[in-house]
């Protein structure tokens, strides 16, 4: 990992439902630097290596999408 | 520091918090659910070991029962983590407990690590949660 990957940032806000609604029941890598979905899996292994594959530096963040018809308990 | 609920579905919200992880190789934001029914903060392990944890050698197990009533193994470490709302940054070394399970794919902010350390206030009428730091706070630099 390199000091790119670490880039300073500053106010951090969650990622929001424009981005996961599309991905619902997974897991995604999103680059605050690219302000894209760089990783989207079914499990943290499958979305970080998808993200790792993109070759994509900088800052990442992860999140993960609930389905959208299914409420907590 | 105030934090807007996030919409997670139709008419959906949850209290989500980002929170930059620190570990020995680098920092992760992810995005927690703030969970008050959470003895512990529990982070998946892919995570942990992106940030540097080697999940398999920590030494110490812990069990963790489910809000489904599952028993979750987890793997016991300490995180820096990073809030930061605005002009406001707290940073403090956090317990927290990994999970290889599956089944958890989202972090929980629970009390232990988290939790224990807030004044909190859920506002749902709009949809924010106010996180005020306590004197308890083992806050630390920085990374």
């Amino acid at each position: 990992m390199n000091e790119e990957k670490n880039g300073p940032m500053g106010e951090i806000n969650a990622l929001g439902w424009d981005i996961l609604q599309h991905y619902p029941g997974k897991c995604v890598v999103y680059s605050e630097d690219e302000k894209r979905v760089i990783g989207v899996g079914d499990d943290w292994e499958e979305a970080m290596e998808q993200a790792e594959a993109s070759g994509v530096k900088g800052q990442w963040h992860t999140a993960y999408a609930e389905r959208s018809d299914e409420n907590g308990a | 520091m105030h934090f807007p609920f996030v919409q997670v579905g139709a008419g959906i919200f949850r209290p989500i918090v980002p929170v930059l992880a620190w570990g020995p190789s680098g920092s992760l934001p992810m995005d927690g659910l703030l969970d008050s029914g959470s003895d512990r903060t529990l982070l998946p392990a892919r995570q942990a070991r992106w940030l540097g944890i080697d999940v398999d050698a920590l030494p110490t197990t812990i069990a963790v029962r489910s809000a489904t009533g599952q028993r979750v193994v987890c793997k016991a470490t300490h995180l820096i983590f990073d809030l930061r709302r605005g002009a406001s940054r707290v940073c403090w070394v956090a317990d927290v407990a990994v999970t290889t399970q599956v089944t958890l794919q989202r972090p929980h902010w629970g009390f232990k690590g988290f939790l224990e350390y807030f004044l909190i206030e859920f506002d749902g009428p709009n949809r924010a949660v106010t996180l005020i730091p306590g004197t308890n706070l083992p806050t630390t630099n920085p990374p």
